[in-house]
């Protein structure tokens, strides 16, 4: 389906600039974290999230290292396929967060592509399912300690 | 002739405002209540916290928040996700379940409405009739693009409204089915992303004259069309169409109420959709309920360009006029 039926206007904030930075334990940084937000008009389930994947600086981050944090718990990204209970408001970040021994410093490139399935949308059969794009630069210099 | 029809707003008219937190749920009542809305519909997997199983304590808030600002909590708009599981459609359990969930959740709100969709299949409507009416509460299956009136499965919906014959069991028109020429936003788009303005001229003719996809192919590939293109011609073609008014008259008992749908208003005008003959036919056709404003631009016209608050506002005051309210 096309550019505007798919409300591509959403695509632009998969990556939310807000609120990222490395994660600290013990004064070590064990890993970072950034938010992203749904690119849709409403709310899906974590079912829907048919393929979540993640670059840095144009490389693919491994999914064993990725978690996925919203509604106050913690998912590894190869479960969303079964949180078919899990909801996503779209009002709702949710944090990506990465294991990366030293955590990241300065100006990286952070991509994020998701596949989410229309799950109302079966018209003819078939759901609708919409590939979103996103890239940002998000600056880690001193950015610890001001997660959400 | 008009004086059973009653005005109000889908608060999904607001999303870009909503998404960007722009404007608060007080914030869209309140514009709302400004338009001269009489009444409200809300989207329950877009603005209520804890979907699909908020607190009684919100829903009774939200009919406060609405009782206070003199709206009626007219609709609670429902999704029917028939395809949330990743190993298979939902069962017909499973959808009712999902309706009475829905029926509960409208009737803590104290809506008198839920509208579903068509992913709740004509043959569980009789299933799904004794809930509707023990919470007394109506269930809408909205008609909605790329579906029209004549799509082989609304005439089995039809068949089903007619069949059961409830009061409680029918559908809610959006007037995007009658949707004729894609609106400059959405043409924009497919520009920007590289589509030739005199590729788009020519299909835009096409669609105006009536005629098919299929007559715009040879030129599609004549010029070596890139996806973009193609996806645009395919779009435009199964979305859009001059307007062929239905005969509703025989169908309005079963209208909970209308999505009056629009996507830019202009000098008052909403030239997307023939407003003046749709409204013209629904109340010949004797139509007593609401049109309920949902405003779509907002997925090409994000960047505030045109205020949601305004758009509202305005197409409140085309309906005004134009049924004489």
């Amino acid at each position: 389906m096309g550019l505007v039926n798919n409300q591509r206007a959403y695509d632009k904030y998969l990556i939310w600039t807000e609120g990222y930075g490395n994660v600290l334990v013990r004064g070590h940084a064990m890993g970072y974290q950034f938010q992203t937000r749904m690119p849709n008009y409403r709310g899906n389930f974590l079912s829907c999230v048919e393929e979540f994947t993640f670059t840095l600086d144009g490389g693919e981050i491994p999914k064993k290292n990725v978690e996925l944090l919203l509604n106050d718990k913690r998912f590894r990204l190869a479960d969303l396929p079964s949180l078919f209970m899990e909801y996503w408001n779209v009002a709702d970040c949710a944090v990506i967060e990465v294991a990366k021994d030293g955590g990241l410093e300065g100006r990286r490139e952070i991509g994020a592509v998701m596949r989410l399935r229309y799950g109302y949308s079966g018209y003819f059969g078939a759901c609708k399912v919409v590939t979103s794009r996103c890239s940002r630069i998000l600056d880690f210099s001193g950015k610890e300690g001001d997660l959400p | 002739m008009n004086g059973g029809m009653k005005l109000g707003v889908s608060l999904f008219s607001y999303s870009s405002e909503f998404f960007m937190k722009r404007l608060s749920l007080d914030e869209m009542l309140a514009i709302s209540k400004e338009a001269d809305a009489a009444g409200i519909e809300i989207v329950a997997a877009q603005m209520i916290p804890g979907y699909p199983y908020p607190t009684k304590t919100w829903l009774r808030e939200f009919r406060g928040k609405c009782e206070r600002l003199d709206l009626e909590p007219f609709c609670y708009s429902g999704h029917l996700d028939s395809g949330m599981r990743s190993d298979r459609w939902l069962n017909d359990d499973e959808k009712i379940a999902s309706i009475v969930n829905d029926l509960r959740n409208a009737m803590e709100m104290g809506a008198t409405v839920v509208r579903t969709q068509h992913t709740v299949s004509p043959s569980l409507l009789a299933g799904i009739a004794p809930w509707a009416e023990k919470y007394r509460i109506k269930v809408g299956v909205e008609i909605h693009p790329p579906h029209r009136l004549d799509t082989p499965v609304w005439l089995e919906f039809e068949k089903a409204f007619r069949d059961i014959d409830s009061p409680y069991i029918g559908m809610v028109l959006d007037t995007g089915i009658y949707q004729e020429y894609p609106y400059d936003g959405w043409i924009d788009v497919y520009a920007q992303h590289g589509v030739p303005r005199d590729l788009i001229a020519f299909l835009l003719d096409a669609l105006r004259r009536g005629d098919a996809l299929d007559s715009v192919q040879p030129r599609l590939e004549e010029e070596k069309a890139d996806d973009f293109a193609i996806e645009m011609a395919k779009e435009m073609f199964s979305l859009y169409r001059p307007y062929v008014p239905d005969e509703l008259s025989s169908l309005m008992k079963y209208v909970t109420h209308f999505h009056t749908k629009f996507y830019h208003m202009q000098d008052g005008e909403e030239r997307t959709i023939p407003y003046r003959e749709i409204l013209r036919t629904v109340a010949e056709a004797g139509f007593h309920g609401y049109l309920i404003s949902e405003y779509e631009g907002h997925y090409c016209y994000d960047s505030g360009e045109y205020p949601a608050a305004e758009q509202v506002k305005e197409h409140l005051a085309m309906e005004r006029k134009l049924l004489g309210l």
